[in-house]
């Protein structure tokens, strides 16, 4: 079998489990749904997101969701704006798990004296406070959104070494890593097939988790000019503009607060139904 | 030539509590083909010298003195890379409890196919196929199916005829077993005992077997060897050790033991506990809770002395 067609087969066996599984098949959609409307934004947005109508026009048959303080159409907005909020939280979780979760395996693996000074650095991270850390990092680095990514990134490091340090150390107690040993595979083979994959819940859960944060990071960030720079739309962006406009257009607040809560809704379900998937123990038989 | 030599054996665990002699001075010898059981209570070290045959003794454990002749080599000195490479292919080891010693994520078709492509550089799908062969020879039935399949979908006995094709995987000459059959319900252990007799026979295996169950051990083993806190303290061919038992705690666990064919009443245990092998008692190791101690043994620990032909005893009054 060649390399290709047993990823092929993996992909298609993954395809099928989601597909039995109720909760991952939802997020799946609903994420997916996401995705295609970022994707095809250029389509099915109504109006240029920076074009200027009349201002603060309620939802109408005109304007879906209405206008914002400047005249811009927020149906608009909200489907550009997914664009950069997205991409600031895969981006960020992915560095943040590229470099966290080798570290976390590295610790619980090999211990000892190892293990403390990786981990004393990591408290040090972990000590500052996340999203004060972002905004010194992007201070440092220059505003705008791959720099923030970069940053939020960096300050979630800690969260994914800590998360995958604890079971990691765990698991390789137990007796199936010995008998790996004693058939003499190595420690690589170990680490890989053995102690990662059922050291691997905590991780996926947390991913879910911090996709979520990153949005709401992204969101932080933005606010204090340090992100996306304006006119750029992006949820984290609108909400904080439509907080100064809470009592007297409502709407400006619910639909990017819809958005960023259906999006981390869709990724915790997926999150937990991949857990679910990837674990032959908690997988029904097909 | 023998297979496999160990010579004073020393393996010390160094705690908190203070040094623990797991095993203390044990020297074994086991011909090409023939099968030794180590027979004892739980915590006597019986566990710990499977483990340091492998050189897998877990940490704080240490190795502190005598030799490990495997094939001529000795282990003791070997580097973590020639370890490996006798690992899984040369010697290999049967572990207690099948459903914790198997990957729950892997099938059992990838598990066995691991040794296969970690010593023979045999190609991944070649592999496979020679673990569902390898399934039939330990009698699984529907070995193609069962194949795919995961660890807590197979039934116990099954988990351990996997766990036993993937210790064949690579024909080694010695194969390990820490308590085979102590996990399984009886009419499965008899199978599995069953089961490793042919595949000793099929492969011209050596078996090291470690059993507190007497009767597993005199179903398999040429020569039994009893321990006792880290040492030997009896040795010898297994129909002698039955018939005339020499070492008192020897003859104390055969009174304590169930036989179909002796009807006795009432079973005898052995009293007291084992001693604490982070502050063993001076004199012989058994003293205290030997019924036939006298004053020289609170004194003096005896040494290992032959007693019958290839029979060897460590007390003072061996009778």
């Amino acid at each position: 079998m060649t390399v290709l067609g047993f990823l092929r087969d993996r992909a298609s066996q993954s395809i099928r489990l989601i597909g039995h599984n109720k909760v991952a098949l939802t997020g799946t959609i609903i994420i997916v749904g996401i995705l295609l409307m970022i994707l095809l934004a250029d389509v099915i947005a109504p109006y240029d997101p920076e074009k200027q109508f009349t201002r603060l026009v309620p939802p109408c048959s005109e304007y879906l969701l209405g206008t914002d303080r400047l005249g811009r159409d927020v149906t608009s907005r909200l489907i550009y704006g997914g664009r950069a909020s997205l991409m600031v939280a895969v981006v960020s979780v992915t560095i943040a798990m590229a470099v966290g979760v080798p570290i976390g395996l590295i610790s619980g693996y090999f211990g000892k004296t190892l293990d403390n000074v990786l981990m004393r650095i990591m408290d040090v991270i972990f000590s500052l406070p996340a999203l004060l850390l972002a905004i010194t990092i992007v201070a440092i680095l220059g505003p705008g959104l791959l720099n923030a990514a970069v940053a939020v990134g960096v300050s979630y490091v800690p969260r994914f070494a800590r998360i995958t340090r604890g079971p990691v150390m765990s698991v390789k107690e137990r007796p199936y890593v010995e008998a790996a040993r004693a058939i003499g595979a190595s420690s690589r083979r170990i680490v890989f097939k053995y102690v990662l994959p059922n050291a691997s819940s905590p991780i996926i859960i947390q991913t879910t988790l911090a996709l979520s944060s990153a949005i709401l990071a992204e969101a932080a960030i933005s606010y204090l000019g340090l992100g996306v720079q304006p006119p750029t739309p992006s949820w984290g962006s609108m909400l904080n503009e439509a907080k100064l406009y809470l009592f007297i257009a409502p709407w400006l607040s619910i639909s990017p607060g819809i958005a960023i809560v259906f999006t981390v809704l869709g990724l915790n379900l997926l999150g937990d139904g991949l857990r679910d998937v990837f674990d032959p123990r908690l997988r029904r038989r097909l | 030539m023998s297979l496999l030599e160990i010579a004073d054996l020393k393996v010390y665990y160094f705690g908190r509590e203070g040094i623990v002699r797991a095993v203390d001075g044990v020297s074994l010898e086991l011909k090409p083909g023939s099968s030794l059981g180590v027979l004892g209570e739980s915590g006597c070290g019986k566990s710990t010298l499977g483990l340091s045959i492998l050189g897998l003794v877990p940490d704080p454990g240490k190795i502190v003195d005598g030799k490990i002749l495997f094939e001529g080599n000795d282990i003791v000195g070997m580097s973590g890379e020639e370890l490996r490479s006798i690992r899984g292919s040369r010697m290999s080891m049967v572990f207690q409890q099948p459903m914790t010693s198997l990957n729950p994520v892997l099938t059992v078709q990838d598990q066995i196919a691991e040794a296969l492509i970690a010593h023979k550089d045999m190609p991944k799908a070649e592999a496979l196929q020679h673990a569902v062969e390898l399934m039939k020879t330990v009698g699984i039935p529907d070995a193609g199916d069962k194949a795919r399949q995961y660890p807590h979908q197979l039934s116990g006995g099954m988990q351990q005829r996997v766990v036993i094709a993937m210790a064949l995987a690579c024909n080694p000459s010695i194969v390990i077993a820490d308590e085979p059959t102590s996990a399984l319900d009886v009419t499965v252990q008899a199978q599995i005992l069953g089961l490793m007799k042919t595949m000793r026979k099929e492969y011209n295996l050596s078996l090291f077997l470690i059993s507190h169950n007497l009767g597993v051990l005199v179903e398999l083993s040429d020569e039994i060897a009893v321990m006792y806190a880290g040492q030997i303290v009896e040795i010898g061919p297994t129909h002698l050790m039955l018939k005339q038992p020499a070492h008192p705690y020897t003859s104390a666990l055969m009174r304590s033991t169930i036989t179909l064919s002796s009807v006795r009443g009432r079973l005898s245990p052995v009293e007291g506990m084992p001693p604490n092998l982070a502050c063993l008692p001076e004199g012989c190791r058994f003293y205290p809770r030997c019924s036939d101690a006298r004053p020289l043994c609170s004194q003096n620990n005896p040494a290992l002395e032959i007693f019958g032909e290839r029979h060897w005893v460590r007390c003072f009054h061996a009778h």
